[in-house]
């Protein structure tokens, strides 16, 4: 058995678009294994800035739409997820020996006599003390899932985060379907 | 017992939204290939910018435009569990080829950045 990806390349340029795609899946397929998708953003977020995640504070994670899949001959779905941005809440629960402030600046303990810490330096990915999802995520995961053999899928992606911010925004989404076939 | 190498692999990456293509050769003395990791020393800029497509001996293990943040992993991940499984992949003529993609994206800003391949090998008996 092996396992062989095809990747679906979705470009969303409208607000609140829906965009219907099929996907064909290869004659050697047996057999659906996996589901992954991701974004790449073409332009700045609004409100978006690259900041780590304040401890003890749940924030609302940014979603950028949802992608629903589905079989035909199929009452319903096989998959519906919705796409993130990034993991705001990645360092929630994590008790680092420093704190963080509201507005996300470090603040270290010390004396009075001691010195004030040095401002930190202008790439702010340089401090090891923070947490970001590409430092501190989860390895990728497939959602794993093992349907019937069909030659299609149906699938359907609705833009969520232009809708929010009320302004056209270009990115494009990708769906990756795993299956498996005969040597 | 199998006998176990890990191998790294670099490409720098010096203009935004360009494809770098790159082979690399794989000892002789190496039979199959396990696992593969992505990763970079601006991890935000692979994370965020990144694709590529990997090739194994002229077999595609991932294709165009395959996320490289899909085979990257956090620090909070246990270093056994760090590699892609991509099961016994044969070397064969031992040539890796990967071409990566930079693409622009809103939510970094581009300066010249390194990404490392590693992969891990088993021996031939």
């Amino acid at each position: 058995m092996i396992q062989d990806v095809i990747i679906q390349q979705l470009n969303i340029t409208k607000l609140g678009e829906q965009h219907y795609f099929q996907i064909n899946v290869p004659r050697s397929a047996e057999a659906i294994v996996g589901v992954e998708v991701g974004a790449f953003i073409n332009q700045s977020l609004i409100g978006q800035n690259n900041t780590a995640p304040n401890r003890f504070f749940i924030r609302r994670n940014r979603v950028i739409g949802e992608v629903r899949l589905q079989m035909p001959n199929q009452p319903n779905f096989f998959y519906s997820s919705e796409i993130v941005s990034e993991d705001k809440n990645i360092a929630t629960d994590d008790i680092p020996s420093f704190r963080s402030t509201n507005n996300g600046r470090i603040s270290y303990r010390r004396s009075l006599n001691n010195p004030p810490p040095p401002p930190p330096p202008p790439r702010i990915l340089n401090n090891p003390l923070k947490s970001f999802q590409h430092t501190h995520g989860y390895r990728k995961e497939l959602d794993e899932i093992l349907t019937c053999n069909e030659r299609i899928i149906y699938g359907c992606y609705k833009d969520i985060i232009a809708k929010s911010t009320q302004v056209d925004l270009n990115y494009t989404i990708q769906v990756y379907i795993w299956y498996q076939e005969e040597d | 017992m199998k006998n176990i190498v890990k191998k790294r692999f670099d490409i720098n990456i010096t203009e935004a939204d360009k494809i770098f293509s790159k082979s690399f050769e794989l000892d002789k003395t190496i039979a199959f290939v396990n696992g593969i990791l992505f990763t970079s020393d601006k991890d935000d800029l692979i994370y965020y910018r990144g694709s590529q497509k990997v090739e194994i001996n002229k077999q595609e293990v991932f294709p165009e435009n395959y996320e490289s943040k899909l085979l990257m992993t956090g620090i909070n991940v246990s270093p056994n569990q760090r590699f892609y499984d991509v099961g016994d992949l044969p070397v064969g003529n031992g040539n890796v080829k990967v071409e990566y993609k930079d693409i622009n994206d809103g939510r970094t800003s581009f300066e010249p950045y390194r990404i490392s391949i590693y992969l891990t090998c088993e021996l031939a008996d």
